[in-house]
């Protein structure tokens, strides 16, 4: 790629500058001699408190709910009962809030010791500067995947434009259809041409790894890999307002797909209504009411978001009761565009917006009774389709023949790493951590595994299998998975991650000797997976699960 | 130093970022093959032995073939199958990508008593207790009880060809949950990842998948395609495509299904 075609960065103070700036210089500093190692070391000091300041100034803001520093120093202006207030409404703890400006103004004094030495400065200054050639390398190589991309999908959408009106492109379409294969790939011949150095690799992956941390933070969502070619198939059709149904095991993503797929692809917030099979016609076309002595109709949140042009999410849809089939059939084979009528006030509303619903997979036991009915079931797969959304990664072996969960650990890494891509383990502790989170996930992925089988084939035909374990009600989710590690990261990876488990899991599960089953074969499969080998048997609290039995899983009986 | 959080997962993906040195190196490395710089192992077959090492427990070979279907090869099928029809490095990759190395034969039993060797034939044979497995984990049968395909022929007819063939041991993560055409996009794009002619890349016959999934099973103890769906081309009566697979305790099952179907089981094994 030439010169003149590369992203352009624009030029703006460095952190120790502005650093600098506000504080202004340590005049005792600026005189220093340090030998050449003593100056190595502190300008990779120096990189690395700045790459870290941001994410404490993070927390400053956050604690301030959201304030920048103008607004934060305009708050304080105004007196302690003003700071005293804001912090009551946000309901925040003074005292994180004064740690967390306490440790910025840490980063900030030792920066300043720092970079008032010029040597340093400069130092730091010729890092970054060659930083900024790799991030613009690394920009202009992302700017080619995001087009890439682009093309890819703008070319799948034509073609299931054709293949959904049944015709053969023209030949007018033909050659717009060729100038996009085309330009795809030229595009591929770019990339594969692209020069990259290691440290733009290094870049790019921390860049991946930033950005599912800010999806999670903003979608509580990580599009994974698969979930993208997921949505890249689906999304022409949602577009058009064709319906979808995600149909899966308990916690494996579906409404926080359907969520993230309308926030951040059909750029709406959804409206969710949990179906039960207690669901009120009101709840689905709104009620009668008076207003200044006249008979007016409220509709429900489910019309109104289709006045709206917000997606709606019908949550647990199998439940519906069956009499309200009619209306649903009906509102399924609607399109962006059609008009649907009010049964009741005989108005008419466009649609414009996709109606997305998730399902539960039942057992084998439960199965006739919470079923989707065909018809249902029909509309979907005549619109965007009915989806079956499992556990990340189900089903994955290596060439050996053992589990992998690359997807979830791209995410977990992600939960705990700083926002630099940087996971806070000593080079010397680093593999005994890698080892303990693999096992962790391979564990998680196990349960997971005997799970959906238990759902599939029912809990006690799997019992019959002899490595398979029954799970009837609990499974660790992906969601558990993540608070697990970050409740790993806040202890600073100084507690062991089978203590967090214990804490995180085992003792929140602990409802009343419910599930007691479950949490007993969870044990054994973290046992299996070298945890818990000298975890006291008082320590896990199962119901019915004696110590002896755990000493002897454990080999010590 | 701290960790970089990418290094979890990165061996999983390993040819989604390249260096322009390693590209290089690559390029540099395949102009040097075709000018003949780097000698092709090509023409120098390979022997049983050297096999063997590459490959250890997952090379199946006459040995392995007597002690499942006890079949013994003549002097004349033993001159068939001397040469090896795969280069070193080919097998060598091929171990890598976690594939097993199976000598096929076209019949099942001793001598006089052989039969041609089809699903139907190693059902009978292998009816009844488990004489195959680690007798402390038997299996309740090797075949699940099914008659569906009593009269097909891909099951009364179809035998497996004398042969080697390079199979992988586990089926393609990335074919899992699609239907039969997407799998074969996913089956040519891991041949062309891996450096492979996609056309030398072909699904098994169901006699094949079953004959290779009890050979490995009867040698070493271990099940292939225990919770997963081999997709084969071969379709049956009614048209529909023949799966193999789910050989857990029930035992190994035969079943049918549209082309357009998925199934989060449903996959596929490249083979050779």
């Amino acid at each position: 790629m030439s010169k003149e075609k590369l992203t352009h960065i624009p030029n703006i103070p460095t952190t120790p500058e502005r650093v600098l700036e506000e504080v202004g210089t340590d005049e005792s500093k600026e005189k220093v001699k340090l030998s050449p190692e003593q100056l190595e070391a502190s300008v990779k000091e120096l990189m690395e408190l700045s790459a870290a300041r941001a994410e404490a100034s993070k927390h400053v803001r956050e604690s301030y709910g959201g304030l920048t520093k103008a607004e934060r120093e305009e708050l304080k202006e105004k007196g302690e009962d003003a700071v005293a207030a804001q912090l009551e409404e946000l309901r925040i703890d003074p005292e994180l809030v004064e740690f967390s400006e306490g440790v910025l103004a840490d980063y900030d004094k030792r920066i300043q010791e720092l970079g008032s030495n010029p040597k340093v400065l400069e130092g730091y200054k010729k890092g970054f500067e060659k930083t900024k050639g790799t991030m613009t390398n690394v920009m202009s190589y992302e700017h080619l995947r995001g087009e890439l991309n682009a093309v890819a999908n703008s070319e799948q959408k034509l073609r299931l434009l054709y293949e959904k009106v049944g015709r053969a492109p023209g030949s007018m379409e033909r050659n717009k259809l060729a100038e996009l294969t085309k330009h795809k790939n030229d595009l591929h011949e770019q990339l594969s041409k692209f020069e990259l150095d290691p440290a733009s690799v290094d870049m790019l992956r921390r860049r991946e790894v930033r950005r599912m941390q800010q999806d999670l933070e903003r979608y509580s969502f990580a599009e994974t890999e698969s979930r993208t070619e997921l949505i890249r198939e689906v999304l022409p059709d949602l577009i058009q307002g064709a319906p979808i149904l995600f149909q899966g095991e308990t916690g494996s993503g579906k409404s926080q797909l359907a969520k993230y797929i309308s926030e951040r692809y059909l750029g709406k917030d959804p409206v969710v209504i949990s179906v039960s099979e207690q669901i009120k016609e009101s709840q689905i076309m709104g009620t009668r009411g008076l207003e200044k002595g006249e008979t007016i109709f409220n509709y429900s949140e489910f019309i109104k978001a289709q006045q709206d042009g917000r997606p709606v999410i019908l949550d647990e849809v199998n439940l519906m009761p069956h009499e309200f089939s009619g209306l649903l059939h009906d509102l399924l084979q609607k399109r962006v565009g059609d008009v649907w009528t009010h049964p009741v006030t005989g108005e008419g509303i466009k649609i414009t917006a996709p109606i997305m619903a998730t399902a539960n997979l039942k057992s084998e036991r439960y199965k006739q009774r919470y079923e989707l009915d065909v018809a249902t079931l029909r509309r979907f797969i005549g619109g965007a389709g009915a989806r079956e959304i499992h556990y990340l990664d189900l089903g994955k072996k290596d060439k050996e023949g053992n589990y992998i969960a690359p997807e979830t650990l791209q995410i977990l890494a992600s939960v705990i790493a700083d926002r630099n891509g940087n996971i806070a383990w000593s080079e010397k502790e680093a593999p005994q951590k890698l080892d303990q989170l693999k096992r962790f996930v391979g564990a998680c992925r196990k349960i997971q595994e005997d799970f959906t089988l238990s759902i599939r084939e029912g809990a006690e035909e799997s019992l019959a299998k002899s490595d398979r374990l029954a799970f009837r009600e609990l499974v660790i989710t992906l969601k558990d998975q993540i608070e697990i590690m970050k409740a790993w990261k806040a202890s600073g990876f100084q507690e062991s991650l089978e203590d967090i488990v214990i804490k995180e899991f085992f003792r929140k599960a602990e409802i009343s000797g419910r599930a007691a089953k479950d949490r007993e074969n969870m044990v054994k499969v973290f046992m299996a997976n070298k945890f818990f080998q000298d975890t006291k048997p008082e320590d896990f609290n199962i119901q019915g699960l004696s110590a002896k039995t755990i000493r002897q899983w454990q080999g010590k009986e | 130093m701290p960790f970089e959080a990418y290094k979890i997962y990165q061996e999983y993906e390993p040819d989604k970022y390249k260096t322009s040195t390693q590209k290089k190196v690559e390029q540099a490395l395949d102009t040097a093959k075709k000018e003949g710089l780097v000698p092709e192992a090509k023409e120098a077959h390979i022997e049983f032995e050297e096999a063997k090492e590459i490959f250890g427990p997952d090379f199946l070979g006459p040995e392995a073939v007597e002690a499942t279907f006890g079949v013994e090869l003549s002097q004349e099928e033993l001159g068939q199958i001397e040469v090896i029809p795969f280069t070193r490095e080919e097998l060598e990759q091929a171990k890598k990508l976690g594939m097993m190395l199976v000598l096929r034969v076209p019949r099942v039993g001793k001598d006089k008593a052989a039969k041609p060797l089809t699903i139907k034939q190693l059902r009978g044979v292998f009816k009844g207790e488990d004489k195959l497995g680690d007798s402390k984990k038997k299996k309740f049968q090797i075949f699940y009880d099914q008659n569906w395909y009593d009269k097909e022929d891909f099951a009364t007819k179809a035998t497996p060809s004398l042969g080697w063939g390079l199979v992988s041991k586990s089926i393609l993560p990335d074919s899992l949950g699609k239907d039969w055409d997407k799998q074969e996009e996913v089956l040519k794009k891991w041949a062309q990842e891996n450096g492979i002619d996609p056309a030398q890349i072909k699904r098994r016959t169901p006699v094949e998948i079953a004959y290779d999934t009890l050979l490995y099973y009867g040698t070493n103890k271990e099940s292939l395609l225990e919770n997963t769906w081999d997709w084969t081309e071969v379709q049956s009566s009614d048209g529909y495509f023949v799966h193999v697979g789910s050989f857990d305790s029930g035992g190994l099952s035969v079943i049918n299904d549209a082309r357009d179907n998925t199934d989060s089981y449903l996959s596929v094994c490249p083979s050779r």
